[in-house]
């Protein structure tokens, strides 16, 4: 059998599976001689294949949108009343490649040959083409001999494979789940955490990060070089022990995604170059997904390792970070996301950073303003709230601003010094904090009523701020929206959400990215993937 | 230079939109390879002033302070030069600054805390320093105690205080 094209695993969505008919005669015999070169059939050995009683030959047709026709064929011959069958052919085209079409081609002969009553499948493939051999190893073929110089002119070896029959349940499940809960590797360094998940479908099996925070704390925020070559550090190493903990192969996966924006530009080129090394030396698909939108994954998955769960939607999700303040409206995480408001000049994250250093505490400032603010009284100085008033609601009714905010703390600061009068460190944070906070649930709240969706998800890891969880929960409840909250380990950035979005995306049929995008640093929201 | 002599020289800003206007008309004058050097203290407006800039350069924002990222750039939405947003504020040195590499020829370069910092980086660039009343000067709302229960909508606003905005020209490029 001539086997090249056979690592194919091609795009989601899935093109049709159909039996073959002698019309199909051109189009396969297009894509056999440009699939095999040097050693296709001729169109009278294909047409004989065809009619033959004891062939099962199915395509692979592409409707609707693209160019439709035949992306693929592939070929079994079974006598009846003989125990064996034999893969005669297999090819998929080079722009369908990589997204499970080869296997799906083969499962479907894999069925034919079992209906027929066979207990054994040979096929030979080429000696020099390991992705076919890896596809047919995952199927369950094993290697049984060498027929050396088979292929000619070339001169290749042809290794012998068999599958016995029936096939395996545990291989056979893997591969038919394999679009509704896809095995995803996620890579995420958006920022200055080496986030890497695995998950199957919406059940988490590894979150592990790296973080480079202790090195930028000299630097008083994060430095776009130094957590690159943080990235490049731990990547590998993190990748090793996600997969451990997840107790799997890489070569199981069924896909990679990783985070293409935003971010910072620098850091995400690591991670867009490490999944795309990953993907290809895997020969797998790789989807290149939204960082935001990854954050409202993140609901999808059980932080302890049990069964996830569906996202009820439509949500409002607020989405707060040291480098984001993003309010979003969900209707279907894998499709139809809109950013209602973001903040138009400071993060909320960064605003904490930076009225700590006003007020002489060290970065990060959220956790220690956090800490400072525990002994104060929030109610002790009135703090402007950003795009609260009438006048700012025609245009920035979702936005956020956290620069005038600041600007008032570091005045208000200031002429307690010039009168030389001491600072109340703790009222100013918990004051400060009490102002970031209100505007925050302020904001989701009115967009919960107005867009009439009684369900708020946060995400980010601001999050991690006790009186925002405190505060969202009261105001949630007395309006009657039900509130969520990720556990913390998946609201800071990680790759297992990252992971977990793009297994959605999978099983809604997307097509993956491919390889020709890059890191995007300011990525709309509405790019759910790429 | 067409309208350079327009640029330099001291304006009062008394709000934040008037700021984003002057911007703007900064943005009418600026074309690839110019880079603008922002200083001014904590709040004083810098980013506002470049979110004008990026308004009248026609750019994909929305630009905000890119104080977490240091160099965000902002595609053009008309095919004309992007723009680049820098905080040097936490950079140590020029080297730093080098390690960011940025396009400077073929974009509008905005550096806020960026003084001193540029020199061997650009033979032209303009200055422009925003100064705000600090300490005791006060203007306007002082956002101060709330115990006597005065919460009206007024306390909710970031009060609005005048800016000082001078502007000076360096290099062939402005002269």
């Amino acid at each position: 059998m001539t086997a090249d094209a056979a690592s194919a695993s091609a795009p989601v969505p899935p093109p049709v599976l159909r039996r073959a008919t002698m019309a199909d005669l051109d189009a396969i015999m297009s894509l056999e001689t440009s699939t095999f070169v040097t050693d296709a059939w001729s169109p009278a050995m294909m047409r004989s294949e065809l009619r033959s009683e004891h062939s099962y030959y199915l395509v692979a047709e592409r409707a609707g949108s693209g160019e439709p026709g035949v992306v693929g064929y592939a070929g079994l011959r079974a006598v009846n009343g003989s125990t064996d069958a034999d893969i005669q052919t297999i090819a998929v085209a080079p722009a369908v490649r990589r997204a499970g079409l080869g296997r799906s081609l083969m499962l479907a002969l894999i069925d034919e040959a079992e209906r027929r009553d066979a207990r054994e499948v040979f096929l030979e493939v080429r000696a020099d083409n390991p992705g076919a051999q890896r596809l047919y190893a995952s199927l369950g073929f094993e290697q049984l001999a060498v027929r050396p110089h088979y292929y000619q002119p070339d001169d290749v070896d042809a290794l012998v494979m068999r599958l016995t029959l029936p096939m395996q349940d545990a291989l056979r499940s893997a591969h038919t789940n394999s679009r509704a809960e896809p095995l995803v590797l996620g890579i995420e360094t958006s920022c200055d955490e080496t986030g890497i998940g695995i998950v199957r479908g919406t059940r988490l099996l590894a979150n592990v990060i790296a973080s480079s925070m202790d090195e930028h704390a000299r630097y008083g925020g994060v430095v776009p070089e130094v957590a690159a070559r943080a990235h490049l550090e731990a990547l590998e190493p993190t990748i090793t022990e996600a997969v451990a903990r997840a107790g799997i192969r890489l070569e199981e996966l069924d896909a990679i995604a990783v985070t293409c924006g935003p971010g910072l530009a620098g850091a995400l080129m690591v991670g867009v170059g490490a999944a795309k090394a990953l993907a290809v030396a895997l020969d797998k698909p790789l989807y290149g997904v939204n960082h935001l939108v990854g954050h409202v994954g993140a609901d999808l998955l059980d932080a302890d390792g049990g069964q996830g769960r569906e996202i009820e939607l439509p949500t409002i999700a607020l989405l707060v970070s040291g480098g984001h303040t993003s309010l979003l409206h969900v209707r279907s995480l894998t499709d139809d996301v809109e950013l209602l408001g973001e903040t138009i000049d400071d993060a909320a994250g960064e605003a904490f950073d930076k009225v700590a250093r006003v007020l002489g505490l060290p970065y990060p400032g959220g956790p220690q303003i956090d800490r400072v603010a525990a002994t104060g009284d929030p109610n002790a100085i009135r703090f402007p709230r950003g795009l609260t008033l009438p006048k700012d609601m025609a245009k920035h009714r979702y936005d956020f601003s956290f620069s005038g905010l600041k600007t008032a703390v570091a005045r208000w600061v200031e002429k307690r010094e010039d009168a030389g009068e001491p600072v109340p460190v703790a009222d100013v944070a918990a004051s400060f904090r009490e102002a970031v906070v209100d505007v925050l649930l302020r904001k989701a709240i009115a967009a919960c009523v107005d867009r009439e969706v009684p369900r708020l998800l946060l995400g980010g890891g601001v999050v991690a701020n006790a009186r925002v969880r405190q505060l969202a929960k009261e105001r949630t409840d007395a309006a009657g929206i039900a509130l969520r909250i990720p556990a913390l380990s998946l609201c800071t950035d990680n790759g297992a959400m990252i992971a977990a979005l793009a297994a959605q995306r999978i099983a809604a049929g997307h097509a993956p990215s491919g390889l020709d995008f890059g890191a995007d640093s300011t990525l709309p929201v509405t790019d759910i993937q790429v | 230079m067409s309208g350079s002599e327009a640029l330099a020289g001291t304006y009062t800003v008394a709000t934040s939109d008037e700021m984003e206007a002057l911007g703007r008309r900064l943005a009418a004058q600026l074309r690839a390879g110019d880079l603008l050097v922002l200083t001014g203290p904590l709040g004083a407006g810098k980013t506002t002033l470049t979110r004008g800039i990026g308004e009248g350069l026609d750019v994909r924002g929305p630009v905000t302070s890119p104080t977490f990222v240091l160099a965000r750039t902002h595609p053009s939405l008309t095919g004309g030069a992007p723009l680049v947003h820098v905080d040097a504020y936490r950079l140590g040195d020029a080297l730093e600054l080098d390690d960011l590499d940025i396009d400077f020829a073929s974009s509008v370069v905005v550096v806020e805390w960026g003084d001193g910092m540029l020199d061997g980086v650009a033979d032209s660039w303009l200055d422009v320093a925003i100064e705000r009343p600090t300490g005791a000067g006060d203007v306007a709302g002082d956002g101060g105690p709330a115990a006597d229960g005065d919460e009206g909508a007024d306390a909710d606003a970031a009060p609005e205080e005048p800016r000082t905005v001078t502007i000076t020209q360096h290099g062939p490029r402005w002269v």
